[in-house]
């Protein structure tokens, strides 16, 4: 078994650099994305009004793989990213919009809010994939993780894998957070066999202008979501039993039953 | 050169191979740093991390130092105290933020030997890997250090202690002041806290004097068919999730039990947040299982069970003998006794009150005072 393994792990790596090759033809593409919230952008340092309440950004951060092109005949084309040896490898890319500045004092000075890699030429209109890590990168041992997948923010250290989506707000100073990644993991920490929730998003975000506009991602629904469990919640962790978690995998378009993707990101891309 | 003149060089020269033999597998032999008590098997330890002197007083710094925190004000030390067994005396942990655990912080104390690390994780079989967790959580947060790595890395670089100390405690890594350098030796540190000097431990070692005849009653209804503790609290470190350098001996188990302490609802459950490996695996069957902790040091760890909730060891034999808790109201109401997935073994038992001494007696023979105040394992800044 073990030699099937990684027979057909090498018959993958070549496979993937078949195809990264096939892309390298491509052109350069870059890929902004907007942070807002009900059309107001979000930053740290800079809070904003919804429905009267102050929100400020604490945190948001998130992995996105597998990011595809779709034309007006429906025709989807990958996209490969560059390998920049911090937020991107050519497969996963790690979207970070906090700078460290006000509430945001848990990040990192750097951002990274656009994505760099290659695509064949076209006219797009929507930008389709999943948000997360895809499981054979998700659970190895983290001192040994690339670049995007080191940061300790982003690294569940308990359940083993990596926080898919990381957002936190203030919202009249009361902490409010929505966390996502794989759960229900059976195996060793490093050596994990599978997950009953593998909890990956897809998204699908219409690009009414093609690339020359951001994309954009309002966080009201999810931020809603993570209210939702009431005075006492602060949010939701990920548990797909924590009542503070119900608006939230809903709001990810993920089946609280088994984390299957059944439905879209909410708020990421237009609506 | 005469054949007498000759000896004593061969001698010295046998002297001198011997010793450098010694001294090679010294210098991967752990056996200096890790000390073993007689009745103990050897430890499994990771043979590609070894501990040396050099990384265990590295990783006792560590494990000593409050700046390794978001707020400066906890060290691992903070929770694991070792005068408590490395301990903290609450039901609940603290965190540095301020933030209340789930779970009560559990006994260092033989770590060296658990298959399985924490109250009820099933992924963590690796101390260095567990180490993180403490770190980087966030949920609750503990010592708050999520994101904090490049922290880390200046401490690591600017405090001399660590500045000459990591390099001789990694040779051969060029720049050992990370995260995964500083989580290795503060697993190497904890390998060496290991208890194995009670009075049970000499009583069984052949000193018979050293259980009171009250003890030696307690300990025969421990191991007996009536309260059936030793099913799950047995061998040498009274647990039952324990590893050993010959795996094999240790049958390789890493259990968790449910022992009827909550029943909230059809399907056994206990308060979210506080249902065991369940909430790891996600898989009803593990609904309330927690690891069976080692009973050394017992007496000097309450309050007990994974959520702090038993005051008292009598109180936890109350719990036992009942076969489960009953709790009557408020939001965590039920009857434990009936929870589907208790373990087997929990069936209830009666006990005298002279009997209940005598369990009381025996549990506080497990008690080892001289690991309580082992030198080796104090805090190190304080001597300065």
């Amino acid at each position: 078994m073990p030699g099937r393994a990684r027979s057909s792990t090498l018959l993958l790596a070549a496979a993937v650099s078949l195809t990264g090759c096939a892309h390298n033809a491509g052109d350069p593409v870059t890929i902004a994305f907007a942070a807002e919230l009900s059309g107001a952008p979000l930053r740290c340092g800079a809070p904003v009004a919804l429905d009267g309440a102050k929100v400020e950004l604490v945190d948001l951060r998130l992995y996105v793989h597998d990011l595809e092109l779709v034309d007006a005949t429906g025709r989807a084309v990958p996209v490969t990213l560059d390998d920049d040896g911090a937020f991107q490898t050519t497969r996963i890319a790690l979207l970070d919009f906090e700078d460290a500045s006000g509430a945001c004092r848990n990040g990192s000075p750097q951002v990274h809010t656009a994505l760099h890699g290659r695509a064949p030429a076209g006219q797009y209109v929507a930008l389709r994939g999943t948000l997360g890590v895809p499981f054979e990168l998700n659970h190895g041992d983290p001192s040994k993780d690339p670049p995007p997948l080191a940061p300790t923010a982003m690294q569940w250290s308990w359940l083993s894998g990596h926080t898919f989506l990381r957002f936190e707000a203030h919202v009249n100073d009361r902490p409010v957070r929505a966390h996502m990644g794989s759960e229900g993991c059976t195996g060793d920490l490093g050596n994990v066999a599978g997950c009953k929730f593998p909890n990956r998003a897809r998204f699908e975000a219409a690009l009414p202008h093609g690339l020359a506009e951001p994309v954009h991602f309002d966080l009201a629904p999810l931020l809603h979501a993570a209210l939702a469990g009431g005075a006492e919640s602060r949010g939701c962790m990920g548990a797909p039993d924590d009542p503070g978690c119900a608006a939230v995998y809903d709001a990810l378009g993920l089946s609280r039953l088994d984390g299957a993707a059944t439905g879209k990101v909410h708020g990421l891309g237009h609506p | 050169m005469t054949r007498d003149s000759l000896a004593p060089l061969v001698l010295s020269l046998v002297s001198i191979g011997l010793v450098a033999v010694l001294w090679s597998r010294c210098s991967v032999k752990p056996d200096s740093v890790v000390r073993v008590p007689p009745m103990f098997p050897r430890p499994a330890l990771p043979a590609d991390d070894l501990p040396t002197a050099a990384k265990v007083e590295m990783g006792r710094r560590l494990f000593y130092d409050r700046r390794l925190s978001r707020t400066g004000h906890t060290a691992c030390a903070t929770c694991h105290r070792q005068e408590l067994a490395f301990t903290d005396g609450k039901a609940h942990a603290i965190g540095d933020t301020g933030e209340v655990h789930k779970r009560s912080t559990m006994s260092l104390a033989n770590v060296a030997y658990a298959a399985r690390l924490s109250w009820a994780n099933p992924l963590a079989a690796k101390l260095d890997l567990q180490v993180r967790v403490p770190l980087f959580t966030e949920d609750p947060v503990e010592m708050g250090l999520s994101g904090r790595e490049a922290m880390i890395g200046k401490l690591l670089r600017e405090e001399p202690v660590y500045a000459n100390g990591m390099p001789l405690a990694f040779p051969g890594d060029a720049a050992p002041f990370d995260v995964d350098h500083l989580v290795r030796a503060i697993a190497a540190f904890e390998r060496t806290l290991i208890s194995g000097d009670s009075a049970y431990d000499r009583y069984a070692h052949g000193d018979k004097s050293a259980l009171t005849p009250e003890a030696h009653a307690g300990m025969d209804l421990f191991f007996g068919e009536r309260l059936e503790c030793f099913h799950c609290h047995g061998g040498f470190d009274f647990a039952d999730s324990v590893t050993q350098q010959n795996a094999a001996a240790a049958q390789g188990g890493a259990p968790y039990h449910n022992t009827g302490l909550y029943n909230l609802g059809p399907h056994g459950e206990y308060p979210v947040g506080g249902r065991g490996v369940y909430e790891v695996t996600r898989d009803l069957n593990d609904m309330g299982a927690f690891k069976a902790p080692t009973l050394r040091n017992i007496a000097i760890t309450a309050p007990y069970m994974h959520d702090g909730s038993i005051a008292t060891l009598d109180a936890v034999l109350d719990h036992y003998a009942a076969g489960g808790r009953t709790i009557a109201e408020g939001p965590s109401a039920g009857v434990g006794s009936k929870n589907p997935h208790k373990s087997d073994f929990i069936q209830g038992f009666k006990l005298s009150d002279d009997e209940r001494r005598s369990v009381i007696a025996f549990l506080t023979s497990l008690t080892d005072e001289a690991f309580l105040h082992d030198p080796r394992f104090a805090d190190p800044w304080a001597t300065h």
